[in-house]
């Protein structure tokens, strides 16, 4: 049988991906391992290895196409297995869709396929159907239950341009049963299974872990533009729309305030000259202020860990680590790498390991663990004209420290006026975890820490 | 416990029951003074004597015919088919007189007869000596179908086939008459209709029937070493099948393989898939996986018989299928 290549799942959240690059065509001979294609998910591109060595055949997702996790991308076939080019490449018809059109006299050659297996599907024909109605009065045709599946059930984090198109989510039937006891909602979940099906196991980690995004977030309605405006529409990236969708759910359930300092910085610029030709002896890169905040928050998280916790299903769950995003831009948008353990780590190996993230995120090469596991995000827009600014929640963290510029500011010191290096901290708090003193005592200790940096050697 | 071969357990049976019941006696092509070509009936004619241990003449259709006719008249008949490939000869006996009598005369007859027959292939045998063609049978109602996979399950069916007032059609396996196992000294009965749990698991369940049982241990040997337990079922008595074992195997792992060396087309694979699907739908978490023989004639050529016939890695293979680990 040939070797079917899959949209590989890469974490907890992906659904789908795009295949960006193929680096073979079909017809290629292959080797076991030998990169075959690309592909980006919601945040980061990743290399996809044959999974068995033979002849490619027919691309069923081409380059810039998406498929869910799961779906076939290609076929490998081994030594004396018919490549089958036209039987594959041709598109097959699932079950229900001969019937559809029959019944709709829709032309079954005519329908376009939108499915990454290649098929033409119930939901193809119906999209087909749509089409050439034009509203119609085609009469109360029975349809096939799955047609009738409303979107409305789906899960409202699922990718829509996925969905929209009335595909199934898939499910084995152990996995609803253990759903409904477990009280779950399988639409809700991802699934690892074969087209995305969600088995058992998915149903398990689910009930296992808080979820990242609550999934009940009412979905407040849309305002359209003023009709005839001009508008030019533009499809966000992949990791813009799960910024989006992130930031969304999270401004619109955690309940933010925030709490803002300014702290002098003299003196961390002065460790940073004096620490830097050190670091890059040690570690061969160049200290950031970046590290020297990563390094004092995560002193200052270990110390608290109200802010290095987060609020699920009316608890507040606190973490064992203290893991440090940060916030980096990309072309493709906002990413954040985690830092691990960074209460833990030298400054020389968070300023190596902070490079290579960063670099890794520049070059669109994070790998999902490199994104997982954060417990405590730091945003830093120093490098701009910001004085201050208040972030979001990353969820499901329940705290954001927002790092504006560093700038020579009057300060009254002793009854007089002197100029300083200053800069102002916002922590965005959110308040079923931290409250206001719990969120002060912990921008109190960064604060303290970044006016006198030798804290850290106590 | 003492260690018997599968022909010695079998040949331990046809003498108990012999001695046991004056009514049984064996039939077949040189299961006298041979002892039989696999001498599963060896010794039978020594102890027994001529009238009931019968050498017959080449003709599958006269053996039948005749225990239909001695079953029928009180006695308890014990026909062996040399090779099961030809007992397509027999099938008007078989299907038409064994199977039907007892319902066609309203319950006023019995045909309490066995036919012994062996099946299978792996031993270079060729296209007409080396199928299972089990599910023949399985298909007649009025046949009760046994398939033992091991020395004592061989002895104790074999003994409760022969007490059987229903016709048995009970299948040997070429390739196990000599594979050894325990059989306990003394009488002991296994019930017809009994499926045996060969080992225990957690992760997902094999059912595998006569020899394909010996390589679903083995499959599950290597998948133990990858971290999967499977369970192993050998329902031993194909009709009645003991679903009820299955399906409760089925509910606590979620996942089922089929395994039988029957041809996949119309094969107790689907039989099996079928009835769990629906005995055990909300329980399943994969697609119920088969593995059969190819649908082809068995291959005279040792390599291609090997590649059509389920081997242990297929079974391996389809277990980490029915657990989604296919892509290592």
């Amino acid at each position: 049988m040939p070797t079917d290549v899959i949209m590989p799942k890469l974490g907890l959240t992906m659904e789908e991906g795009t295949a960006v690059t193929w680096r073979l065509a079909p017809g290629d001979r292959v080797a076991e391992g030998q990169i075959l294609l690309d592909i980006e998910t919601d945040k980061v591109v990743v290399e996809v290895e044959a999974p068995a060595a033979g002849v490619l055949g027919p691309l069923l997702v081409g380059d810039g196409q998406k498929a869910p996790v799961g779906g076939i991308l290609a076929r490998i076939y081994g030594p004396g297995e018919q490549v089958a080019g036209d039987s594959v490449a041709a598109p097959r018809i699932t079950p229900l869709a001969p019937g559809m059109a029959e019944q709709a006299g829709v032309d079954l050659d005519a329908v376009s396929v939108s499915s990454a297996t290649g098929r033409v599907t119930a939901a193809d024909v119906q999209a087909a159907l749509g089409k050439t109605a034009q509203g119609e009065g085609l009469g109360p045709a029975p349809r096939p239950p799955t047609l009738v599946e409303p979107r409305a059930t789906r899960s409202p984090t699922a990718p829509q341009n996925w969905g929209d198109r009335g595909a199934r989510h898939f499910s084995s039937p152990r996995a609803r049963k253990r759903a409904k006891e477990l009280g779950l909602d399988w639409r809700t979940l991802t699934g690892s299974g074969p087209r995305g099906r969600v088995i058992e196991r998915d149903v398990l980690v689910a009930a296992a872990r808080p979820p990242s995004i609550p999934p009940t977030v009412a979905k407040p309605p849309s305002i359209p533009p003023t009709r005839g405006e001009e508008v030019r529409w533009e499809a966000p990236s992949p990791v813009q729309r799960v910024v989006a969708e992130r930031m969304a759910a999270s401004f619109g359930s955690a309940p933010h305030f925030y709490l803002s300092a300014e702290v002098r910085a003299d003196v961390l610029l002065a460790v940073h000259d004096r620490l830097l030709p050190i670091v890059e002896r040690r570690a061969g890169v160049r200290l950031t202020l970046t590290d020297l905040l990563v390094r004092i928050v995560a002193a200052a998280l270990a110390e608290h860990p109200r802010a290095n916790a987060f609020w699920h299903d009316g608890r507040v769950g606190v973490h064992a680590r203290v893991n440090v995003g940060i916030a980096v831009t990309t072309e493709a948008g906002l990413v954040v790498p985690v830092l691990r353990d960074a209460d833990r780590k030298p400054l020389a190996q968070i300023a190596a390991e902070r490079s290579e993230l960063v670099e890794k995120a520049r070059t669109g090469r994070l790998m999902p663990d490199d994104l997982a596991g954060g417990t405590f995000t730091l945003t830093n827009l120093g490098m701009y004209r910001v004085d201050s600014f208040q972030a979001i929640l990353n969820p499901p963290q329940s705290a954001i420290l927002a790092v504006g510029r560093i700038v020579e500011r009057p300060a009254v010191i002793d009854g007089g006026l002197a100029v300083r290096p200053a800069c102002v901290l916002t922590l965005s708090c959110d308040h079923r975890v931290l409250d206001g003193v719990s969120g002060a005592q912990f921008l109190g200790r960064v604060a303290e820490l970044i006016e006198e940096p030798y804290g850290l050697l106590v | 416990m003492r260690e018997l071969s599968y022909r010695d357990a079998l040949n331990e049976a046809l003498h108990e029951e012999m001695t046991r019941d004056p009514r049984v006696f064996v039939l077949g092509e040189d299961v006298g003074r041979y002892g039989g070509v696999l001498q599963v009936t060896r010794g039978l004619l020594d102890k027994f004597g001529e009238k009931r241990v019968r050498d017959t003449p080449i003709s599958e259709a006269g053996i039948m015919g005749l225990a239909v006719g001695a079953a029928m008249t009180g006695m308890r008949p014990v026909a062996e088919i040399m090779y099961i490939d030809f007992s397509a000869l027999a099938m008007d006996q078989i299907v038409n007189q064994a199977a039907k009598a007892h319902y066609m005369f309203g319950g006023k007859t019995r045909v309490p007869l066995v036919m012994r027959t062996q099946g299978g292939g792996g031993r270079g045998n060729a296209a007409q000596h080396s199928q299972s063609l089990e599910m023949w049978y399985v298909h007649v109602p009025g046949l009760i179908v046994v398939q033992p996979s091991t020395p004592y399950d061989a002895k104790g069916l074999l003994k409760s086939a022969i007490r059987d007032d229903n016709p048995v059609i009970f299948i040997e396996h070429k390739l196990l008459y000599n594979t050894a196992g325990p059989v306990p000294e003394g009488e002991y009965l296994i019930p017809i209709g009994v499926a045996d749990v060969k080992r225990l698991g957690n992760h997902v369940t094999i059912v595998a029937t006569s020899r394909m049982v010996l390589f679903a241990l083995e499959a599950a040997e290597t998948l133990a070493e990858q971290g999967i337990q499977a369970e192993v079922i050998d329902p031993r008595t194909l009709k009645p099948l003991d679903l009820a074992t299955i399906v409760q195997s089925v509910e606590k792992t979620g996942r089922l393989v089929v395994v039988n060396e029957g041809a996949l087309t119309g094969g107790f694979t689907a039989e099996v898939a079928a009835r769990v699907q629906r005995a055990a739908f909300d329980w399943l978490d994969a697609p119920i996986m088969q593995v059969a023989t190819e649908d082809v004639p068995l291959p005279y050529n040792g390599r291609l018989e090997f590649e059509a016939i389920p081997s242990v890695q297929d079974i391996v293979l389809a277990a980490r299928g029915a657990l989604y680990w296919n892509a290592g």
